[in-house]
C-alpha cells in the first residue's frame, strides 16, 4: 500500500512538473517568436543598418526562421521573386523612433520595381495618417538630376515626399525595402549594394 | 527523507521539466506557421464559408488590419484554398506593371511563384490540385499543392491611384472555384 501510494504521489509530482513545464515553455517561447525586434534576428546583417533575408517563403528555411516570417510578416514571396531588406536603426545605429525625424536617401536599385514602406514595430502593420501613405516606390519617388532620391520620415507633415511616423512620439517602427526581380547583377552583388541610409535630423 | 534520495528526486525532476522545455518549444515553433496560416485562411475564407473564392482588395493604398507587414503598393486577389473536395481553377488576365501568383502550403512555405514575364501570354489559367495525374485540362497550368490547404496570393503593383479603374475590371476577369467550372 505504501509502494503504491509512492508510485501516486511520483506520477502526481511528474505531471505537475510536466505541465508547469509545458505552460512556462509555450508562453516563454511565444514571447521569444513575437519579440519585435527579434523578428529580424534570423536575418543577415549586411555592412550598412539593413538586414536581408533570403529565407522569406523558402521551403528550406529554419523552423525559427519560418515561425519568426510567419509572426512578422507572414505571405511573403520567396528570393526567386523579391529581395527583402529590413532596418530598425538609422545610420548611427540607434533605434528608428516616431520621435524624431530622418532623412532617407539613396539612388535607384537595379529591378524591376523597389519600395520602401514603413511598418509600426508595435503592431507590426501601417500607420495610419492623413496622406494614406506608409510607402514610396521607385516609380514615384522623384530623382534629381544625379539619379538621386531623398525623402523625410516624420509624423509631422512635411513637403513631398514624406512617409509619415506615428504621431505618439518615441515608439519604434521599421522599414522594409523590397526589391522586385532584381536583375542578375543585382542578385549576383548582394547584399553588397548600395543600399538607402537613414539619417536623423532631430528628435523632439 | 535522506539527502541522496532528495537528490536523485531533484535530478529527475529536472530532468523531465527540462525536456519538456525543449519539446514544448520545439512543437511551438513548428506549429507556429500553421496556426498563422489557419488565421489568414480563417479571414480569407470568412471563417470557413468561402474556400475556394477569390477576394479582391478594391481600395487603392495601405489597407490597415491585414496580414503583418503587406505591401501596400500592390492590390491583391487572394483565395484560402481546399482540395479535398478536389481541384481548383485559378484564371484571367495578368497585369502590365507587374503581376505575379504566389502559393503558399499550409506552413506558410512559398512553394510556387510566377510573373507575368515568365508567362507566355496576357492571360492565365492554373490548375491546382493534390495529385499530379489527376488533370487532364486542356491548356491550363497544372500545379501540384504539396498540402490539402493553402493559400493563393496575386500581386498586382500599382504605380498610381489613377489605374485603379483598371485594376478593378482586371480583378473581374478573374475565376476562382472549382475546376470543372467553365470559367
Amino acid at each position: 500500500m505504501k509502494t503504491f501510494k509512492t508510485y501516486l504521489a511520483m506520477t502526481g509530482a511528474c505531471l505537475v512538473i510536466v505541465a508547469m513545464a509545458s505552460i512556462l515553455s509555450f508562453r516563454f517561447t511565444m514571447l521569444w517568436l513575437q519579440d519585435s525586434d527579434g523578428v529580424f534576428d534570423e536575418f543577415y546583417t549586411t555592412q550598412t543598418q539593413w538586414r536581408y533575408s533570403d529565407e522569406v517563403g523558402a521551403l528550406d528555411a529554419s523552423p525559427v526562421s519560418r515561425a519568426r516570417v510567419a509572426i512578422g510578416g507572414p505571405l511573403g514571396l520567396s528570393s526567386k521573386e523579391v529581395i527583402y531588406f529590413i532596418t530598425t536603426e538609422d545610420t548611427d545605429g540607434e533605434r528608428l523612433v516616431s520621435g524624431c525625424d530622418y532623412k532617407m536617401s539613396g539612388s535607384d536599385i537595379d529591378s524591376r520595381w523597389w519600395s520602401v514602406t514603413l511598418y509600426d514595430s508595435t503592431t507590426a502593420n501601417y500607420v495610419p495618417n492623413t496622406d494614406n501613405r506608409s510607402s514610396w516606390h521607385s516609380e514615384a519617388l522623384p530623382f534629381n538630376t544625379a539619379g538621386q532620391w531623398a525623402l523625410t520620415i516624420s509624423p509631422d507633415a512635411q513637403p513631398s515626399p514624406w512617409l509619415p511616423s506615428q504621431m505618439n512620439s518615441s515608439i519604434p517602427f521599421d522599414l522594409v525595402l523590397r526589391l522586385y526581380n532584381p536583375s542578375a547583377q543585382t542578385r549576383a552583388d548582394v547584399p553588397d549594394i548600395v543600399l538607402p541610409i537613414v539619417e536623423k535630423i532631430s528628435c523632439r | 527523507m535522506p539527502v541522496k534520495r532528495f537528490a536523485i528526486y531533484a535530478v529527475l525532476a529536472a530532468f523531465i521539466a527540462a525536456m519538456t522545455v525543449v519539446i514544448v518549444r520545439q512543437s511551438v515553433i513548428e506549429r507556429v506557421p500553421h496556426w498563422v496560416i489557419t488565421q489568414i485562411q480563417d479571414r480569407m475564407s470568412s471563417a470557413g464559408e468561402r474556400w475556394n473564392t477569390c477576394s479582391h482588395t478594391r481600395t487603392y493604398g495601405p489597407v490597415y488590419g491585414g496580414v503583418s507587414r503587406a505591401n501596400p503598393d500592390s492590390m491583391v486577389s487572394v483565395m484560402a484554398y481546399d482540395l479535398s473536395n478536389g481541384p481548383v481553377r485559378i484564371s484571367g488576365e495578368t497585369w502590365p506593371n507587374y503581376w505575379s501568383l504566389s502559393l503558399y502550403q499550409d506552413n506558410t512555405d512559398n512553394y510556387f511563384v510566377i510573373n507575368d514575364r515568365e508567362l507566355e501570354t496576357s492571360a492565365f489559367d492554373f490548375i491546382l490540385s493534390r495529385d499530379a495525374t489527376a488533370d487532364p485540362s486542356q491548356n491550363a497550368q497544372h500545379i501540384v499543392s504539396p498540402t490539402m490547404t493553402g493559400v493563393m496570393v496575386i500581386r498586382r503593383f500599382v504605380p498610381s491611384p489613377d489605374d485603379l479603374p483598371a485594376v478593378l475590371a482586371n480583378q473581374d476577369k478573374m475565376y476562382c472555384g472549382p475546376a470543372e467550372t467553365v470559367s
